[in-house]
């Protein structure tokens, strides 16, 4: 207990620090912060810390096993990767903000009971929402409220979940659910973490929000909440066969859109969603193999993607734009981008020697070893799609395809020191995947450089190139949307809006008459007779507290003026204040 | 500048790069053939090179189903949800 630290406190209170530093020391801080946490993550040894009795419920704090600690340790790598990304970002809100959901995120991963889990999962979700809405357009701001509410919801299913669950077991550990005992608590629990997994059909959120986070916020977004969902549904929920199902639902959903995507940082995020899929799938297979798949390919994708997303990134930044239709021609004036970014697509495809052959392959064995082979052809069928629109479509068409005039720089350096970085990472775990393997729950006897494997992947690699570039003329994209489920809330919010306006708002308007024409006509008869007593009596007395009470209402009305975001900005700062506070204590 | 010179250069040569993955798709069919197959667990695992095959169906399946799909219903005007 005296030793051990909790990482997510760090991070946490960690920011708070971060508006006070000058220029440069600011920007050492924030690279020795997860450094430094990184740093205790390897430390750590397993075992229980941090609990406690409050209110009668076993909080445990930090619960630190194998599990644990594969994701604590890629969570704080990544951590330095995208601080480094964006370490010359002046805005001091987005690295704060990036803290307090890493913090979050961290929180979940050690947290040994559902209290624990369900605060911080909900600091994610408004640490991360920042990152949205730094961005500071129409459509980053609407985005960002979309996807709070969503996120409140799939909160809310959630402590639902918690409710029941405690109604009937009678405590809130945060433990392994066996699949047969499972009712209605534990479907809710599992559709709360669903939602934030991006499972089908509660992924919308994702492909809606990423693309509209500002540059260095979508590197940090596409890590966290999806992968603390897998995370937390490996903890709980292995074994599921519905997740089995979904999962590999996700993988093909994913890569079909991103087929027909326009944005760069779409057709990654509906990748987010298929990748993640695999995680799912991995899950409920729920055999070691496939667990350690689940754990191993959360890992390699956290690197990878962030590196695409750093990549795309890099081309926004220094572009202002993000639409293939807008791109082209870039590999003049931003090679290296595209390198690192390359990396990230062969890595993301499964090449070999990169850190996608090693990770997914443990999963995809995984269901074939526990007699799936539908679901283990469907994922093949879903690496096909990735290697089409990551690794050829979105490359060809933003630095190749047509010349779109542009003629940009390459990134600042601290972004192509991150990318190059990470790029090494995803290089190295191909080579060596012992150095991954043996972070993972279970002991690992897979190979996945054996013959018949680098065969079936190169085969699927180079012929799914040769039908990209026969059917190139047919993928050049068009500046259009694509509809998904958002559709239905969007629609359902629009339509609601409206009879707001017309059917309410007439309502209200019929009894604003009713009252001012009889109403104040009684009221104005009552108060001509209170007025002449009023004028004698209490005059004198009240016009002193009038005063008083004027003066109090300006510097109330002066405090209001702000909008809604800074009220929850404020509101989160002294929930985070509070709690963190408590837990010292 | 040397990066996208290297870039460049390639981009210079497409007829040989084109000639060199024809010539390793043939080469890695060719393998397929010969190699050991340890515990199959599909049909398709069996069949020397079948996952070529797979690759190039499945990717020209994505492409012409999600772009049909993309230009009837899916596809909208980007100021759709205004």
């Amino acid at each position: 207990m005296d030793s051990w630290i909790h990482p997510a406190l760090l991070y946490i209170l960690g920011a708070f620090l971060i508006p006070f530093l000058p220029g440069r020391f600011k920007q050492v801080y924030l690279l020795a912060l997860p450094a430094y946490a990184f740093y205790q993550v390897l430390q750590m040894t397993p075992g229980v810390y941090g609990s406690f009795q409050y209110l009668g419920f076993e909080i445990v704090l930090g619960r630190v096993d194998k599990l644990s600690l594969v994701f604590a340790h890629v969570f704080t790598l990544m951590s330095f990767l995208g601080f480094l990304y964006g370490l010359h970002v002046k805005d001091d809100s987005q690295p704060m903000a990036a803290c307090f959901y890493i913090g979050g995120s961290l929180g979940v991963t050690f947290a040994g009971d559902y209290l624990t889990v369900f605060i911080f999962w909900e600091m994610m979700a408004f640490g991360s929402v920042f990152l949205v809405w730094a961005r500071k357009t129409a459509a980053s701001t609407a985005a960002g409220y979309r996807y709070l509410l969503m996120h409140i919801f799939g909160g809310l299913l959630l402590l639902a979940g918690i409710f029941l669950r405690y109604q009937h077991t009678g405590n809130l550990d945060f433990v392994l659910i066996p699949e047969a005992g499972a009712g209605l608590a534990e479907y809710l629990i599992l559709a709360g973490f669903a939602l934030n997994a991006a499972v089908f059909p509660l992924h919308a959120w994702l492909p809606d929000a990423y693309p509209e986070a500002t540059v260095t916020g979508a590197v940090f977004m596409c890590a966290y909440t999806t992968k603390t969902a897998v995370y937390v549904l490996a903890r709980a929920f292995p074994g599921f066969d519905v997740l089995a199902v979904m999962g590999v639902v996700m993988t093909i959903y994913g890569v079909c859109y991103a087929t027909i995507e326009n944005d760069m940082r779409r057709i990654l995020s509906y990748h987010i969603i298929s990748q993640v899929g695999y995680m799912v799938a991995g899950v409920g297979i729920g055999t070691e193999l496939a667990l350690n798949g689940a754990c191993a390919h959360a890992y390699a994708h956290i690197l990878y993607k962030a590196l695409l997303f750093m990549g795309a990134g890099a081309v926004l930044e220094m572009t202002g734009r993000s639409k293939l239709s807008d791109l082209g021609g870039l590999y003049k004036y931003m090679p290296l981008s595209l390198i690192f970014y390359v990396v990230g697509g062969i890595s993301i495809s499964g090449f070999p020697f990169f850190s996608g052959f090693v990770s997914k392959s443990l999963i995809v064995a995984g269901a074939g070893e526990a007699h799936h082979p539908l679901l283990m052809v469907l994922m093949l069928l879903a690496s096909v799609g990735t290697f089409l629109s990551v690794g050829l479509k979105l490359p060809y068409f933003a630095w190749f395809g047509k010349d779109s005039g542009l003629q940009p720089k390459e990134p600042p350096k601290n972004m192509l020191w991150a990318m190059g970085l990470t790029s090494f990472l995803c290089f190295f775990i191909g080579v060596y995947p012992q150095a991954l393997y043996e972070l993972l729950p279970f002991p690992v006897t897979y190979h996945p450089y054996s013959a018949a494997h680098f065969s079936e992947t190169v085969q699927i690699l180079l012929f799914t190139g040769l039908g990209f570039f026969l059917l190139l003329k047919k993928l050049t994209p068009e500046a259009k949307i694509n509809l998904d489920f958002d559709w239905f809330y969007r629609k359902v919010l629009a339509g609601f809006m409206w009879f707001d306006r017309t059917a309410i708002q007439g309502a209200d308007n019929w009894w604003s008459n009713l009252y001012r024409t009889l109403a104040l006509k009684i009221l104005m008869a009552f108060a001509r007779g209170f007025s002449r007593f009023d004028r004698w009596g209490i005059d004198g007395v009240v016009d002193n507290v009038a005063y008083g009470t004027r003066g109090l209402g300006d510097k109330f009305r002066a405090a209001q003026g702000g909008n809604l975001q800074q009220y929850l900005a404020l509101a989160m700062l002294i929930f985070f204040v509070v709690i963190g506070v408590y837990i010292i204590w | 500048m040397i990066w996208a010179n290297a870039i460049q250069t390639l981009r210079d040569n497409l007829k040989t790069i084109k000639t060199i993955l024809y010539a390793l798709m043939a080469l890695t069919i060719a393998v397929d053939f010969l190699i050991p197959r340890h515990e199959p667990h599909f049909f398709g695992d069996k069949i020397p090179g079948f996952w070529s095959v797979f690759g190039f169906v499945g990717c020209l399946l994505l492409i012409k189903v999600m772009k049909g799909l993309a230009h009837t219903i899916l596809g909208q005007r980007e100021d759709y949800y205004g």
